[in-house]
């Protein structure tokens, strides 16, 4: 394959100067098309005789040529959206076919299945790679309308809580919050008479794959019970113990860091784990499980809320006047740390220049409260 | 940001965050090439000059290497029903290597591909975020929507691209505008020349003209309405005849609304669609006939024009909408009905750490990307290997 390769330089990718002249050639010769076919053709044939394709010949096909050949060619499989399926390259083969036709052209009789309903098979994994040679990264699906909709349902006119609701459609409790605050917004568009851009969302969901909502069989979405990888637990230790002990995932987390927690205790749900270890129980008293745990819950949640009010309010003194109450709080001269220019201080120093007009200060916000 | 001369090139083909075809054709022939004799060096610069065009080409070099940091964040889905019934003594027991269960033990998991994450602090960016939320075309687009203030954080302005998101910000968009970074490009305006020459003809003003043209109009506005009612009317009228009326309706709106038309024109294009209009309402069996055998053709530019509509209705609907949804609007800065931009489908995909809502056009922030075993969630089109020398150029130990 040596004949061709000055040739092929100029229609092919040069994006480093180490790329190696024979993949070049199987990369270039698999994109043929309408335009450029007759050259590649003329290219093989030469190269098989040994033969070098003259300068000439070789000019005769530009790059926007080459390029226009692919996207009139293999590459028109993209121009459009395929109807209920997701498209993306890693789906087709180089000259343009769709993998999952024909995988199923070698069984028997199946092909004619495929295409005589109009529905295409599902996706393989390989074919949910937008990029085909990052193996390591899929489109995941997105909720479909109908789930969203349940979602809010759940939460906004059931009232059950996002914990419950997470769990019940494997979605992140994030994702629930996401879902519902963004619903919202949309009711209120509908009830104003606000336009919403109906035909865009149809088109992108029929682009992407989606979980679908399926009532009394919900599909998983997404993993909820996602563990952090700490930081300390990145490092192998040496541990020694006695080989009685019982050395559990609490004593490990332990080893690890004095303060690390089991992961039993790290995960967003940790309430499965009682649930599923009183799987055996009888219904009635699972449920009554169930609901004191929501209600020590709450109850916590009201506890640290109370708490924290009472020591701001411990922290203010309050003067009642006749028309104004005057409130006084202690505040430490030292919170502007040592050089008097910490954010979290109080107050700005008589003299003291501000910063905002030197060279390279960042005036970007760092957080926007809701 | 220093702006290049070509931004997307085929001789020097550099991927990019863009839905452009020539992009697409270029990640199509993308091969990284194992090379024969480079040092570890040029390795790691070619490694880098390869992935940065996509991952924040529009941040400065020192910008990112300052933003670079070397923690790689990864998460590990547990199983709540192994964690309830083992407390995990039996992977320790012995001299801990773990008891030897007799059952198969569980299936090994797959690697975490953390040196995918090498470019993660670059997914929180406001420009990267709305770009990958699919709210617009490309990453300079989203870029120049966020620097012209039109993209709001929790509901304020926010026009810096280089905001970083937290975990739970929410970020929209007017959807006229997502429309027109998304949708098909309206064709192209008039030249100049044939500008001036509209504009040196009268003017029609409908205000200033008689009571008969003010009728024709009126009459118009009628025969429209007439339509819509009749479509209604008729749910079950075969998608052919559908357009046809819908292609009546907005010639009939078009007439009537454009000022560039002459009462004469109005008052024959008027004549013509009445005509289609009543041998339409004629028909008897819809799914027999076929609009072609029963309507007239019209004058031959008003012919042309119900052709490109009925074309285009067909084509942008394998299931009819209703034509409020997504109606023929010329006021809109995209092309009517919208369609998705070509190309579109090979680009489109949402991270799982963002949650979007299209119907509003506002995302939310929910965490940071992580890798978790055998997927990592920053989208990026180069291999393992690539990231790694880039992860290795960057720690600044070279």
């Amino acid at each position: 394959m040596a004949a061709p390769q000055h040739a092929l330089r100029r229609g092919s990718s040069s994006l480093t100067r180490f790329t190696s002249c024979s993949q070049l050639s199987s990369l270039s010769i698999s994109r043929t098309s309408t335009r450029s076919s007759h050259y590649f053709r003329k290219l093989e044939a030469t190269a098989e005789k040994g033969e070098v394709l003259k300068p000439m010949e070789e000019e005769e096909l530009s790059l926007k040529a080459l390029a226009d050949g692919w996207l009139e060619g293999p590459g028109s499989a993209f121009k459009d959206p395929l109807h209920g399926s997701t498209n993306y390259l890693n789906a087709y083969s180089p000259s343009g076919k769709l993998f999952r036709l024909n995988t199923r052209k070698g069984e028997e009789g199946s092909e004619a299945n495929a295409t005589s309903d109009g529905q295409l098979p599902p996706e393989r994994l390989e074919d949910l790679m937008p990029f085909p040679l990052n193996t390591q990264f899929r489109s995941q699906s997105v909720l479909s309308e109908e789930l969203r909709e349940e979602i809010y349902n759940r939460v906004v006119v059931n009232g059950s809580s996002v914990r419950s609701v997470s769990a019940e459609f494997s979605v992140s409790m994030e994702r629930v919050g996401a879902v519902v605050r963004m619903k919202q917004i949309e009711k209120d568009w509908q009830k104003d008479g606000k336009s919403l851009a109906k035909p865009y969302a149809q088109a992108v969901l029929n682009m992407l794959p989606t979980t679908p909502y399926i009532p009394n069989d919900p599909q998983p979405h997404e993993d909820i019970n996602d563990l952090p990888v700490h930081s300390h637990t990145t490092q192998q230790i040496f541990y020694p113990t006695s080989e009685s002990r019982d050395f559990t995932r609490a004593d490990a987390g332990r080893a690890f860091n004095t303060d690390l927690l089991p992961a039993d205790a790290r995960i967003p749900h940790p309430q499965l784990i009682e649930e599923h270890r009183e799987r055996n129980f009888p219904p009635a008293v699972r449920q009554n499980l169930i609901d004191e745990r929501e209600r020590r819950e709450i109850q916590d949640r009201e506890r640290r809320k109370q708490k924290m009010m009472e020591r701001e309010k411990r922290q203010v003194t309050v003067v009642p006047g006749k028309r104004h109450e005057f409130r006084f709080k202690d505040i430490s001269v030292d919170s502007v740390g040592k050089n008097g220019r910490s954010p979290a201080g109080v107050g700005w120093r008589y003299g003291f220049p501000h910063e905002d007009r030197k060279r390279g200060q960042v005036k970007i916000p760092t957080r926007v409260d809701t | 940001m220093a702006r290049q001369k070509l931004w997307i090139s085929l001789r020097k083909p550099k991927i990019r965050q863009s839905w452009n075809k020539y992009n697409l054709y270029n990640l199509s022939r993308l091969a990284i090439p194992s090379p024969p004799s480079a040092t570890y060096f040029q390795q790691k610069w070619s490694a880098k000059a390869i992935s940065r065009p996509y991952h924040g080409g529009q941040v400065r070099e020192k910008q990112w290497a300052r933003m670079f940091s070397r923690r790689m964040p990864s998460v590990q889905p547990m199983d709540y029903r192994y964690l309830a019934e083992s407390d995990g003594s039996q992977e320790s027991a012995g001299r801990g290597s773990g008891e030897e269960l007799a059952q198969k033990p569980r299936s090994p998991r797959e690697a975490t591909p953390y040196m995918q994450m090498v470019y993660h602090q670059l997914e929180r960016r406001l420009d990267t975020a709305v770009f990958r939320a699919m709210f617009a075309s490309s990453i300079r687009q989203s870029r120049q929507f966020v620097a012209r203030g039109l993209v709001k954080v929790n509901g304020q302005k926010m026009p810096y691209p280089g905001y970083m998101l937290n975990p739970g910000d929410m970020f929209s968009l007017p959807p006229d505008l997502v429309m027109f970074a998304t949708g098909q490009q309206k064709p192209p305006t008039k030249s100049l020349q044939q500008r001036t020459r509209a504009r040196a003809k009268p003017r029609i003003n409908v205000d200033a003209a008689d009571a008969e043209m003010r009728a024709v109009v009126d009459q118009m506005a009628a025969l429209g309405k007439d339509m819509d009612t009749f479509r209604s009317s008729h749910p079950d009228l075969p998608p052919p005849w559908k357009a046809e009326l819908f292609a009546l309706g907005c010639l009939a709106r078009r007439a009537t609304n454009n000022p560039g038309v002459t009462p004469q024109v109005r008052v024959d294009i008027l004549g013509q669609l009445n005509a289609n209009f009543d041998s339409l309402k004629a028909v008897k069996d819809f799914s027999s006939a076929s609009p072609a055998q029963t309507q007239a053709p019209l004058k031959k530019g008003w012919e042309r024009r119900k052709r490109l509509i009925v074309r285009r209705w067909m084509e942008g609907t394998a299931e009819p909408q209703p034509a409020s949804t997504n109606p023929i609007t010329f006021s809109k800065p995209y092309r009517t009905p919208w369609m998705p931009r070509d190309y579109m489908s090979a680009f489109a995909f949402i991270p799982r750490y963002l949650e979007v809502n299209q119907n509003v056009c506002s995302a939310v922030y929910l965490r940071d990307p992580v890798a978790r075993p055998g997927l990592g969630e920053v989208p990026t089109p180069f291999p393992t290997k690539v990231s790694q020398l880039a992860f290795n150029w960057y720690l600044r130990r070279r």
